[in-house]
Order: C-alpha cells, then sequence, then structure tokens
C-alpha cells in the first residue's frame, strides 16, 4: 500500500518535472499552431523554418560551452588539489572564496563583468564585451568554481598512500599524476566538465551583459526573439538543446555513471 | 645481498620529537618489527626507509649505499600499506604489473613475473577483478604480490593486518611470512600487535617515544624484557617490589618482598641488567610460568579472586602474600582452583626475572 503511494508520487514529481520540457519538444512538431492542444498535425516545418541567425547563435553558444569548459576543467584539477592537499596558509579561506561565485546572482556577477570590460578597455583598449573572449571570460566565473567543487567531492575519499605505493614501485610524480591521480579522479573531472559545458550553454544573464553582435548565444537570442514573437521556429530551437542536453548526460552516464556521480556529491 | 642500516636517524615535527637518533641494521633475509604504540615513532622510522619522509640527521643505507636523500621512487622498496592502497581503477593483474610496466620490463616477462607472484599469493584466478571485487584479505595479498614483484631489496610493510579482523589477520601472518621466507627478502615491518611481531619476527625492536629501547629476538624479548616497558607491552607480566638480597653471578639472586618481608624468591638465569645488593627493583613473572599448587621452587600463598575460561586455558586471578595480585594460568586437564580458595602459587626460578624500577615506580 505505502509502496503504491510512494510510486505515484514518485511519478506525479516525475511529470511535474518533465511535462513542460515534454509539451515543448511535442508542440515543436504541432502543425496546427504553437498553442493548440491536444497537438493534431505532426510536421517539421519549425525545424525547417529555423531562422539562420539561431544556427550561428548556436555555434556560438557551443564554440563557448566547448572552451569555457575545457579551460574550466585544465584549471580547476589543479586548483582543487592545491585545496585538498595543500598545507598553506588561508587555505580555508581561499577555498571559500574560490567557491563564492556560485553564491553570487547571475545577474550581479553580469553587471560586475560588464564594468570590468569597460574597465578593460580603458587601460588596455582591447574590447572583451560582445566577443566570444568575453563571453568565455564571463562563463568561467561559475564554471570553475563548479569544476573545482566536482574534483574536490571526488577527492573527499581519496587515500594519498595510493600515490606513495606508486612512488614506491618507481613511478616519478609525473607518472604518478597521469597514471594514477587523474584516473582515480576522472569521475569528478568528466562531470565538472560536462556540467560547465551545459551551465555555458543554458546561461542567459551573463550572456545577455558580455555577448551581443555576433558573439550572441542560442539562450540570448531566444530570450530577445520571444519579446517580439514567440512562434514554433523557437519551440525548434528548445527542442534542439534539449537534444544537446540529453546527448551530454548520456555521454556523463555512460563514462562515470550519472547515480554514482550525484551519490558521491558532498 | 641486502644491508639496511638506519645510523643515528632523527625526525622532529616541530617542537615534538618522533624519531630519537635511532640506529638499526638488517641483515640479508632477516625479518625486523618495530613494536610500539602509536605515536612512538615507528611508523616514521619506516617512511624515512621508504623516502616519503626526510629525516633531520642520520644515514640511511643500503648495502653500503647513501640512500638518505633519494627519492622514493629510486629506492627499489616494495611497500605494503594499512589501507592496501591498491590502484583502484586497474585490475589485479594491472596492479601487481604496474611496477614492472614503470621499469619497461617487457610484456612477456612482466605477464610472466605478474603470474608467478599471484601464484605465491594464491590469487592467479582472480586476477581479471577489480580491487573492489575483492575481500580486505585478497586485497591486502595483491598488494603484498605487488610489492614483492619488483624484486624490491627491502619489503616495507606499515600495519599490512590492521584493517583485518582476526582469523584473516592469522592467516595473512602465515602467508606473509610464507611470502617472505620463499623470496628471502630483507623485511621491515612495522606493528603495535606483540602477537604479530612474536610470531613473524626475526628479531623485535621495542620502540617507545621515538627510542628503540630493546631489539632482540622474540624469545629474549618474551622471556627476558630489559624494562617495565618491554615487559608490559609484549604479552601480560606479573610485577612484585623487591629489594636485593643476595647477588651471585652463577647461582643467581635472591630477593625479599617490600611489601611483605620474610618472604624471599630466587631469580636464575641471565638477567638483561646487573642488580646489586640492597636495590629495590621489580619482580616479574608471565601468568603462564606459574604452577597453581605447586610446592617446587619459588612458592608464595594466594587467595583466589577470580577464575575466568578462555577455551584454551584458565585464567586465574590471585591476590598473592604482601598484596600482590597475581594472573596465572591452568591449562585444560590441571586442576582449576575455585574462587576464595587458598592455594600455593609456585613458580621455577629461572622463569622469572628482574627490572629496574622505571622513575615513576621509585617515587
Amino acid at each position: 500500500m505505502g509502496n503504491v503511494v510512494l510510486r505515484a508520487v514518485l511519478i506525479g514529481a516525475f511529470l511535474f518535472l518533465l511535462a513542460p520540457i515534454a509539451m515543448v519538444v511535442v508542440s515543436s512538431f504541432n502543425g496546427v499552431g504553437v498553442f493548440a492542444f491536444p497537438p493534431q498535425q505532426f510536421t517539421t516545418r519549425w525545424y525547417r523554418e529555423i531562422d539562420p541567425g539561431y544556427y550561428s547563435a548556436l555555434y556560438v553558444s557551443l564554440v563557448v560551452a566547448t572552451v569555457t569548459s575545457i579551460i574550466a576543467t585544465i584549471v580547476s584539477v589543479p586548483a582543487a588539489l592545491a585545496l585538498a592537499r595543500g598545507g598553506f596558509p588561508g587555505r580555508n579561506l581561499l577555498s571559500s572564496l574560490c567557491l563564492s561565485p556560485l553564491m553570487v546572482p547571475a545577474l550581479v556577477t553580469g553587471v560586475a563583468l560588464f564594468q570590468f570590460s569597460l574597465l578593460f578597455w580603458d587601460v588596455f583598449k582591447v574590447t572583451l564585451g560582445g566577443t566570444i573572449t568575453g563571453l568565455v571570460i564571463g562563463h568561467l566565473t561559475f564554471a570553475i568554481p563548479f569544476g573545482v567543487r566536482a574534483v574536490l567531492a571526488s577527492h573527499t575519499r581519496y587515500d594519498l598512500s595510493i600515490e606513495e605505493a606508486a612512488e614506491s614501485l618507481g613511478a616519478r610524480p609525473l607518472q604518478t599524476f597521469f597514471q594514477v591521480t587523474l584516473p582515480i579522479l576522472k569521475p569528478g573531472i568528466v562531470s565538472g566538465a560536462v556540467f560547465s559545458f551545459l551551465i555555458s550553454l543554458d546561461e542567459v544573464p551573463i550572456a545577455l551583459f558580455m555577448g551581443g553582435g555576433s558573439a550572441t548565444t542560442l539562450p540570448v537570442k531566444i530570450f530577445t526573439a520571444i519579446e517580439i514573437s514567440f512562434g514554433g521556429d523557437i519551440l525548434a530551437v528548445s527542442s534542439i538543446i534539449v537534444a544537446i542536453s540529453v546527448v551530454a548526460m548520456l555521454i556523463l552516464d555512460r563514462f562515470v555513471g550519472l547515480e554514482r556521480l550525484f551519490m558521491s556529491k558532498q | 645481498m641486502t644491508h639496511l642500516v638506519l645510523d643515528k636517524v632523527h625526525k622532529r615535527y616541530g617542537e615534538a620529537v618522533a624519531v630519537r637518533e635511532v640506529s638499526l641494521q638488517l641483515t640479508d633475509g632477516e625479518f625486523v618489527t618495530l613494536l610500539g604504540p602509536s605515536g612512538c615513532g615507528k611508523t616514521t622510522c619506516l617512511r624515512m626507509v621508504a623516502g616519503f619522509v626526510k629525516p633531520d640527521a642520520g644515514t640511511i643505507t643500503i648495502d653500503g649505499v647513501d640512500i638518505t636523500n633519494k627519492p622514493p621512487y629510486e629506492r627499489d622498496m616494495g611497500m605494503v600499506f594499512q589501507s592496501y592502497a591498491l590502484f583502484p581503477h586497474k585490475t589485479v593483474a594491472a596492479n601487481v604489473a604496474f611496477g614492472l610496466k614503470i621499469r619497461r620490463v617487457s610484456t612477456a616477462e612482466s605477464d610472466q613475473r605478474t603470474k608467478e607472484a599471484l601464484n605465491l599469493v594464491q590469487l592467479e584466478h582472480l586476477a581479471d577483478r577489480y580491487p573492489s571485487q575483492l575481500s580486505g584479505g585478497q586485497r591486502q595479498r595483491v598488494a603484498l604480490a605487488r610489492a614483492v614483484v619488483i624484486r624490491p631489496k627491502v619489503l616495507l610493510l606499515d600495519e599490512p593486518l590492521g584493517a583485518l579482523d582476526l582469523k584473516l589477520r592469522e592467516e595473512l601472518q602465515i602467508e606473509i611470512k610464507r611470502v617472505q621466507s620463499t623470496l628471502g627478502i630483507t623485511t621491515l615491518f612495522v606493528t603495535h600487535d606483540q602477537g604479530e611481531a612474536l610470531g613473524l619476527s626475526d628479531r623485535i625492536a621495542v620502540m617507545r617515544d621515538g627510542n628503540i629501547i630493546q631489539i632482540d629476538t622474540p624469545t629474549k624479548i618474551y622471556e627476558r624484557p630489559n624494562s617495565t616497558y618491554a615487559a608490559n607491552f609484549v604479552g601480560r607480566t606479573n610485577l612484585a617490589q623487591v629489594m636485593v638480597r643476595k647477588a651471585d653471578p652463577q647461582a643467581g639472586y635472591l630477593v625479599e618482598m617490600v611489601d611483605q618481608p620474610g618472604v624471599t624468591f630466587e631469580v636464575a638465569g641471565d638477567q638483561p641488567q646487573q642488580f646489586l645488593v640492597g636495590e629495590r627493583c621489580s619482580l616479574a613473572a608471565r601468568p603462564e610460568h606459574f604452577d597453581i599448587g605447586s610446592t617446587d621452587g619459588n612458592t608464595v600463598e594466594a587467595v583466589v579472586t577470580d577464575v575466568n575460561y578462555r577455551g584454551s586455558i584458565w585464567n586465574v586471578e590471585l591476590l598473592a602474600k604482601g598484596n600482590w595480585p597475581v594472573s596465572a594460568q591452568v591449562r585444560p586437564g590441571g586442576r582449576v582452583p575455585t574462587k576464595s580458595e587458598t592455594v600455593s602459587l609456585g613458580w621455577h626460578p629461572s622463569r622469572s626475572f628482574l627490572l629496574k624500577l622505571s622513575d615513576d615506580e621509585k617515587i
């Protein structure tokens, strides 16, 4: 009896979470009109009618997300190792400082970055606003803390004597790092990388302040387009983003296992 | 031919001295145990030999070559850790082969040696498993195979049995001894467990506060400890305060109980230290050396306060004359006394020994 109730609640919760997304995908194939329900005619028309501007925005988004994810991963592994193992003074302070961007509203970060880009131009005469570089810098402010967190989480149950064992067996520090440390931390590293990628992909406030012009990301493009008109093409574009996210999650599941990933989170 | 020498090795952590000018020599194929409670410096000693801790002073040499400042990966040591420290992302075979791969041993030879090493610890059938699929005892055997497959100069064992339960601990003790003597490998073993130390070692170094206070064979350590500390750390000891009345190099000593003047005992056999007539010291005897009801040798009257069955023996707690609490044992077949019974407690003079009073006992 209790089991049945529990199952019903679970199914209800899933419906609540997934129904809107499913509706977007279903509606994107609806030939009658965006808001007609139930959907009547199957069509791929909306996908064909997607404005080329969305594709270039998608391209910008993918480039920004990929570069952000790569840089964040390269930076966060040594940073997390230093924070987890280092015996330097002020380590705890640095640790919370490193994670603090996650606690600041993205809007505030966006304003701050905008200000930063103006200052940067004043001092170096280099434009960051409206460039992919600017977007990457903006997204790194949360991607790095995310990566650091993910690596730190997979480091909590790490046994340092495993590295000592490798060294006693003749492995030099670099060999130990690449053959022992990295493979053991891989789940955290991969999850940090994938999550950085996904968050960068659908981030709006920072991209709104730092982007624009040729550096308009897909979410920003959709956001601004909705203000003018809300049509099937936007649903189609959104469905494509859903597809990308699902693929990314599947990759994560294949390499790490989603369950294990969330279990290891502290 | 491996000869490991620690010469006046010293290590400080801030104000605290972890290891105090310890000197130790291991000859080829010898199994030496560092025995002591946590914080006595035994693990620090081992880690200095492994190269994970740099001594502040002193030298460590292998076959005359100074390795004090060599990094761990150039030392050729096989090390086994309490936490197993297996590579979780590698199979059992890959774990064992790791050191060979690093040494660029050819695949054919590496496969052959890995197989032999796994064979030695009787785990060849688990070669393709991952460490997480093994039991604690199996993991530690993999770790042992991984450590010896590189044919290290010295095998270092850091409390390898500490994480295992009693039965496995006994099984693995036998396993370690078998592997060690089969390979004839010089071994330094760290433990706080006297049973392991007595059972495995050629020699035991008893450590306290960063010093080696006694180093000798297990039998000597057990039968003639040179201090109250060593006597209490290795096995149980019954101590009584006595005064030396006669001292004769051949016949031994005659001692009188301090709390029961007139009651005297003879002490025969080698003593680790010299005692003078009139000196106060401790008379010590192991529980299994008493003979309840005996009238031979030394005897003292005692009242039974408690009797406990322990399976292989009976533990008998007594209070002897002069308020001397004594633990004795009765083996199966012997007469087990009843509580409150007054018995004669006897022991052979050579079964007891004398110990100098420690500083706090003198007060």
